[in-house]
């Protein structure tokens, strides 16, 4: 009875330990990814430029996406990420980068840039798929991203922007 | 914020007038938990149902679905005779443990309501996928057809999947009326706050307070948890209807209430209409009813057996019209199920298992959680004959294989898949995991319980 009494001791104290060890794991991580590195703030920071860029070159439009350059020198996946992103962002506007009738398919960013990067539509065309707008991003061989905005109607405007 | 706050509360008005009627037990932690969890599948559903006969998600319709389950329910309670009073499985726990426990799962609480309230939806799947689904569910009706379930240019947001979880959301998106609002992961924080009272209400039941609040606090600050329950993605919610769905057939299956069978229909139904792999779950749910039960060929288990599997099938049936005619254009994984695919990638198999092993030992992911399983049993080794102990053992496993066909005929590079989905479909069993590790907690014998 006295043995089985420690033992049973031992066993809580160790199940309380390996319980108590994997919650300190657990919250020191999550404390540590949060608020000592900027991983987070980065993140959110990212994020939220690109959100102001949709919205600018959107402004209440249908948007039309470009990528052209150097991106598959990139290890992100950013014209999937930024195509996914407008399209959410800026619902129930039309969002596109290519034909609408084109198959997307989710971590396919080479065939995405591909069909954005070859198709260059006229301004009958963008206003007929009530995409009037368009943003533009530029890889350079350098990984430098820029992009421009351009409005097709009413008026042509067009600026650079150095994100 | 204050539409914000109403919706909330609706939901769990909603889901209060549920568990009135159906938690026949005096606790009040497993109401709320009950309430939390169904309360917004509910609402959802029959938001879905709503907007399926042409009325988009609006105040009016959510008032209404409130009103009819809190009615419901009050009329129901008072009907209903005099609840149980159980006293708890275990011994009282010392102030100081629970309290520990306590604080520990308080964090998981703030980190969760960070993500679910204050910062914006930047998950990858979470915005592609479910909350896109959610704005569109906001401002059309399922009836006529919104043009986005043909438009193949989003076929990467998954045309074809259920749509519970962005029916939150887009609840959440006509009470606020604005689409941009921050405020459409709120649910989300309900749903885990429910699956954490839930579990706790269960195992206390079982095992009193002091294993339940070990296992809860686990639970609720795993990282993989942490992480996705407040993103606004769907496998949080997905591992809390399967949570409830599970304490509901062990229920069941010790107590024979039909209100338990009842309990676990609904959680059932709502894990097949939260994702594709929920349909997986739910029909491991209705193996173990049939299955699982002390006495599986009597007639009365024969009968709860097809009744779960039919209402279940009743209730999803709708989603199967609808999503019939819609594009198949992502990886079809039922048509590659079958014995010749399967056969010819059994060299997958190494690497699947391997992967999978990978992911349960990663103390990044998830702490010494799945550690926490061999110890405790390791620990109390009689437990093991323990029928709950066993059954969640084969539920569990049956929950963790029943992902390697998928992967084996996975259309795709197998090493970036494994990485991508593990731990989201890990994620799915930590209910039945922390329940076991709950129900596997070691206690002292009566003597020594008094002095500490």
């Amino acid at each position: 009875m006295k043995q089985q009494a420690s033992w049973a001791k031992v066993a809580v104290c160790l199940a309380a330990i390996a319980m108590l060890s994997s919650a300190a794991v657990a919250i020191s991580l999550d404390v540590y990814n949060r608020f000592v590195t900027d991983q987070f703030k980065q993140l959110h920071l990212g994020c939220t430029q690109t959100d102001e860029a949709l919205h600018r070159a959107s402004q209440g439009h249908g948007l039309f996406l470009r990528f052209t350059g150097n991106f598959r020198s990139l290890p992100e996946n950013l014209p999937c990420g930024v195509y996914f992103r407008a399209v959410y962002l800026l619902y129930p506007l039309p969002v596109l980068v290519g034909e609408p009738s084109q198959l997307i398919n989710p971590h396919d960013g080479a065939e995405l840039i591909r069909q954005a990067g070859n198709f260059d539509p006229d301004a009958a065309w963008l206003l007929r798929h009530g995409v009037p707008r368009e943003l533009s991003y530029f890889c350079s061989d350098s990984g430098e991203i820029t992009f421009t905005m351009q409005a097709v109607a009413p008026v042509r405007a067009s600026h650079r922007v150095q994100p | 914020m204050m539409w914000c706050a109403i919706y909330l509360g609706c939901l769990l008005t909603v889901g209060y007038g549920v568990s009135a009627v159906l938690v026949a037990r005096k606790s009040h932690i497993e109401r709320f938990g009950v309430a939390a969890c169904l309360g917004p599948g509910i609402t959802a559903l029959c938001l879905i149902a709503l907007s399926m006969c042409g009325w988009a998600p609006s105040r009016l319709a959510i008032g209404l679905v409130t009103v009819i389950f809190a009615a419901g329910g009050l009329f129901l309670w008072k009907k209903q005779p005099p609840t149980l009073t159980q006293p708890d499985g275990g011994p009282p726990a010392p102030l100081w443990w629970i309290g520990l426990c306590l604080a520990i799962a308080a964090y998981g609480i703030f980190a969760v309501g960070l993500d679910a309230l204050l910062y914006p939806t930047i998950e990858w799947d979470a915005f592609a996928i479910w909350q896109l689904k959610a704005k569109v569910l906001a401002v059309h009706a399922l009836h006529p057809r919104p043009a986005y379930f043909d438009n193949v240019s989003l076929s990467y947001s998954h045309l074809r999947y259920p749509l519970l979880v962005p029916m939150i959301s887009a609840g959440m998106h006509a009470m606020t009326g604005r689409l941009d609002d921050p405020w459409q992961k709120a649910p989300f924080l309900l749903t885990y706050l429910g699956l954490g009272a839930y579990v706790f209400a269960a195992i206390k039941k079982w095992r009193g307070p002091a294993a339940a609040a070990a296992a809860v606090a686990l639970l609720m600050t795993t990282p993989v948890i942490v992480f996705h329950a407040g993103s606004g993605q769907a496998d949080a919610t997905l591992a809390a209807f399967c949570g409830g769905s599970l304490i509901c057939i062990l229920r069941w299956q010790r107590d024979g209430r039909w209100q338990d069978l009842i309990l676990a229909t609904m959680f059932t139904a709502c894990l097949a209409w939260t994702k594709q792999e929920g349909l997986v779950l739910a029909a491991i749910d209705v193996a173990a009813v049939a299955a699982l039960t002390p006495h599986p060929l009597r007639r009365r288990n024969l009968w709860a057996a097809a009744a779960f599997a039919l209402a279940v099938a009743v209730l999803y049936l709708p989603w199967i019209l609808y999503s019939r005619n819609l594009p198949r254009t992502d990886e079809n994984y039922t048509q590659h199920l079958n014995l010749t695919e399967l056969a010819a990638h059994l060299p997958r198999l190494p690497q699947i298992a391997t992967g999978m092993a990978g992911e349960l030992m990663s103390w990044v992911d998830w702490g010494f959680f799945w550690w926490m399983l061999p110890l405790t049993a390791l620990l109390s080794p009689r437990r093991l004959l323990e029928r709950p102990i066993w059954t969640l053992w084969i539920l569990l496993i049956c929950q963790l294989l029943a992902y390697v066909p998928p992967f084996m005929v996975a259309p795709r590079d197998l090493n970036s898949l494994l990485l991508m989905t593990l731990d989201r479909l890990f994620l799915h069993a930590t209910p039945a995991a922390a329940l076991l590790i709950g129900l596997q907690w070691p206690q002292l014998p009566h003597p020594l319980r008094s002095r500490i």
